[in-house]
């Protein structure tokens, strides 16, 4: 050791170079230059913070899309410059896009802490804590938006300026709007069209299931052929099997309406369909069924083996590489997917099975409307926002007519604006409401036993391990007592259900009587009225335990079988019901 | 020595008086206490709204009827809290509170109509004592009060909780008895909606539509309520009735005034198979062959 050094020292005096000296001082300066460009960043970060001739609008959300943020950040430019020259203020705004996996627990803390940003994108289960942490803009929702002045919206107030009345907005825990969407969102079928020029000759995608299907064959037939065994016609996890059931037409319309007792349309996720499931009016192994179930079934066959078991993303990366010739994701994947790929992708509407349709025809009654496409990106003003009124005006400014269809023209999402165009490419996203409309009719419940019989049976059945009728089997063995579970929590949820709205009620009741007394919180008397009557109007169908008993007695005096079956797994006293 | 002892006294006493005065005006006034404590009641976070009630109760700022009204707030949180809520425990509370009320109705009725409501939710229901405290805190309350109709409702909805062929009947009887206290008030659509639950209960599918169509007439509101109203009175008077003209223009209704529906395009659809005499749809089940053409056909001379 002591050589070594004498030896260096010994180079350094004869002037020779030494090479880790400088690798030494390179690091240093290294590190000198980012602490400096470092404290430079924060010393201008802690600038603008402070800067008191300029409010800061910050925003958080989770869309890390590609695009998405860029579009944000031009609207939110645009708004700066326009904003100056309307109130002569000048505004910053600032966006923080999170992950989704934090996003939750980030607004819970910050809400608590009393620092949430000025806007907030809501979406992610905080209902409960909405009408605490944001402020309600429901007297500005019936006021027209002033930045759609000088076009046919000029007067129509903000929420009907929406393409679903501004319906999402509104909080059912206290009935008030909270903020306002940006977009909306539709599932859709993408396609590789230099795949499909190199396969077929023609880059033209199946119009209609059957070519689909056929499609999807002979492009299997062909990759074998060729030897590209990495291909598959279909890039589909568990993911996609749920999103490829938009597939579905309306196979089960009529099923509904013979079932549909009291007559709203609706049959499905509800008792009619134990009323009907036990008093023999149908069963699992209804033709029906079979159609809409197959629908998706016969698809999956050209799906990569273990597909169930795939990630979602390794599905997507699969499409976006080039090795499949389909996928299906929402318009939230478009732009991603579109900078991704290094081949013509086209995007297509599901071809879903028509009337003139060889096996299923007889049961199809059209396409399933969309009229029910949801609003999504809803942004809402905190209670801790420092400028509320100048970030109201920028959410007016980005729900213009003008600036949604530019934002989502640059983000490629669906406009929610009427009158607002998408993007070309997202043309095809552009949501259809003509249609007609399906349920699930395998369950009283959104999410208990019956869905979990019926998850077990369509995953054997999509995975081919089982037929239909084997699927129909583990439906008609499991169902009678899921059924008789799931009875029991309908019935038990109403009663819930009825009591918070009770509660929610009496709120009401209190400001009524004794609202004028509460000193600045004295709420509307008007306001208390409508919320009155509107509370009373959804509680009207929350009344109907003692029908479901009365028909449930029915059925077993009438002696059905079915009704027998399912009773014998029913624990609770329905007398106290 | 004497007197430093009384100027010593008078010093405390002047002392006392500004702490006293100083802490009276520290204390944040009754009335905003109340409005902070429904608001957190509203917000569900009952701790915080029992806390604040607590406070205005024990307050000496607070007159008779603030303090009233906040053990009312109280009572509300023991009724209705959730989880927790205990309306077998809230009874004595209401009645203490009644016996205190003085002679102001609209808070007479209205604890009364709360009483009644706990005699209906505890196990087992005492319906008959819950309708006699509901009649009670209708005819407490001062004409005019938009509490009567409320707790009208309160009453009829009494009728369909037990799963009871007459008893539904009864109230449905009641109901035609009631009608005139709903006419003109905010609550008309709301009692024609209970009517047609009734109705709808025991399968009177006449009294069912006219329910509906009254409901309907009156304004709904909702928007979703006011697409099963109209999708409703279309099929029921389709299907059950024969009513053909009347489904087709129920059917026309919903296609115009809720076009965001998603039935709006099946009701266009089948209005048009409907003006069109084609009774076998294509899109929907064919008729039952028991159903007759109800259509109320002009007379000769065009009436």
């Amino acid at each position: 050791m002591a050589a070594e050094e004498t030896e260096e020292l010994a180079e350094v005096k004869q002037g020779r170079f030494n090479w880790s000296s400088l690798s030494n001082y390179v690091a240093v300066i290294f590190l000198i230059v980012s602490f400096s460009v470092s404290l430079w960043r924060v010393y201008q970060v802690q600038e603008m913070e402070q800067a008191t001739d300029v409010a800061t609008i910050r925003v958080v959300h989770w869309q890390l899309e590609a695009g998405f943020r860029e579009a944000f950040d031009d609207i939110a430019r645009r708004f700066e410059e326009d904003y100056f020259e309307e109130a002569g203020v000048r505004v910053r705004v600032v966006q923080n896009a999170i992950s989704e996996r934090v996003y939750k627990q980030y607004v819970q803390t910050q809400g608590i802490g009393k620092t949430l940003p000025d806007l907030v994108q809501l979406g992610r289960e905080e209902l409960g804590s909405v009408p605490r942490f944001f402020i309600s803009n429901t007297e500005d929702v019936q006021k027209p938006n002033p930045y759609n002045k000088g076009t046919d919206l000029e007067d129509v107030p903000w929420m009907d300026t929406y393409l679903d009345g501004m319906l999402g907005s509104i909080d059912q825990t206290d009935l008030e709007y909270y903020g306002a969407a940006s977009s909306t969102a539709s599932q859709r079928l993408f396609y590789n069209a230099r795949l499909l020029k190199e396969a077929f000759g023609s880059d033209q995608p199946p119009s209609e299931y059957r070519e689909f299907l056929s499609v999807c064959k002979r492009f299997d037939q062909w990759a074998k052929e060729q030897g590209r065994t990495d291909l598959t016609p279909v890039a589909a996890s568990s993911y996609q099997a749920r999103v490829f059931r938009n597939m579905r037409a309306a196979t089960l319309f009529e099923l509904m309406l013979e079932n549909d007792r009291d007559f709203d349309g609706s049959f499905g996720q509800n008792d009619e369909v134990l009323f009907a499931y036990a008093g023999g009016d149908f069963d699992y192994r209804d033709p029906r069924i079979r159609a809409d179930e197959m629908t998706v079934a016969n698809l999956t066959r050209y799906f990569a083996p273990g597909f169930m078991a795939m990630d979602r993303m390794e599905a997507q990366f699969r499409f976006t590489q080039g090795k499949a010739l389909f996928c299906a994701s929402g318009s939230w994947d478009a732009m991603s997917f579109h900078s991704q790929v290094d081949f013509p992708m086209g995007v297509i509407d599901f071809p879903y099975p028509t009337r003139q349709d060889p096996e299923f025809g007889q049961y199809v009654r059209g396409r399933i409307s969309e009229a029910n496409a949801p609003a999504v990106f809803r942004l809402a003003v905190s209670k801790f926002s420092n400028h509320p009124d100048i970030t109201l005006r920028f959410l007016q400014y980005l729900t213009s007519r003008e600036n949604n269809q530019r934002f989502n023209q640059l983000s490629r999402w669906p406009p929610v604006i009427k009158g607002a165009e998408p993007h070309p490419q997202m043309r095809p996203f552009v949501r259809t409401p003509e249609g007609f409309w399906t349920a699930e009719v395998n369950r009283l419940v959104g999410a208990g036993p019956a869905k979990a019989v019926y998850d077990q049976a369509q995953w054997e059945l999509v995975e081919h391990k089982v037929d239909f009728d084997g699927f129909a089997d583990m439906m008609e063995r499991e169902m009678p007592r899921a059924m008789a579970q799931e009875f029991e929590r309908l019935l038990n949820t109403e009663w819930e259900e009825r009591l918070a709205q009770e509660m929610s009620l009496s709120h009401q009741l209190a400001g009524f009587s004794y609202g004028a007394t509460w000193g600045d919180a004295a709420p509307s008397s008007e306001r208390v009225k409508s919320k009155m009557v509107y509370l009373w109007e959804m509680r009207m169908r929350r009344y109907r335990n003692s029908y479901r008993l009365m028909q449930w007695q029915n059925l077993l005096d009438e002696g059905h079988s079915k009704a027998q079956d399912i009773q014998q797994y029913i624990k609770i006293d329905l007398d106290r019901n | 020595m004497a007197k430093n002892k009384i100027k010593l006294r008078y010093g405390a006493l002047l002392l006392a008086l500004c702490v006293g005065i100083g802490s009276a005006l520290a204390q944040e006034a009754p009335d905003q206490l109340l409005g902070r404590a429904w608001n957190e009641y509203g917000l569900q976070a009952f701790s915080n709204a029992e806390e604040l009630f607590s406070e205005v109760s024990e307050s000496s700022l607070a007159n008779k009827e603030e303090r009233w009204q906040a053990l009312l707030g109280l009572a509300f949180i023991m009724h209705y809290q959730m989880p927790g809520r205990d309306p077998e425990a809230a009874i004595p509370l209401y009645e203490d509170l009644l016996k205190q009320v003085g002679e102001t109705r609209e808070w007479r009725g209205q604890v009364l109509g709360r009483l009644a409501d706990c005699h209906v939710e505890i196990v087992p229901p005492q319906m008959d004592k819950a309708r006699s405290l509901y009649k009670e805190a209708i005819s407490s309350l001062a004409p005019g009060s938009l509490l009567i109709p409320e707790t009208s409702l309160r009453l009829l909805s009494s009728y369909i909780q037990r799963p009871d062929r007459e008893e539904i009947k009864r109230g449905l009887a009641l109901a035609e008895e009631l009608a005139p206290r709903f006419t003109d008030t905010p609550f008309e659509s709301v009692f024609h909606g209970l009517r047609a639950e009734m109705a709808f209960f025991i399968d009177d599918y006449v009294a069912l539509v006219d329910a509906l169509d009254k409901q309907y007439r009156a304004g709904i509101n909702n928007i979703s309520v006011k697409e099963l109203v109209l999708f409703r009175l279309a099929r029921i008077n389709e299907v059950e009735l024969g009513d053909y003209k009347r489904a087709e223009a129920y059917y026309r209704r919903l296609a115009t005034e809720v076009p965001s529906s998603q039935k709006a395009h099946f009701a266009m659809l089948r209005a048009n198979e409907l003006k069109a005499g084609k009774l076998d749809s294509d899109y929907a089940p064919p008729l039952s062959p028991g159903v007759k053409d109800g259509t109320t056909k002009e007379k000769p001379d065009g009436r």
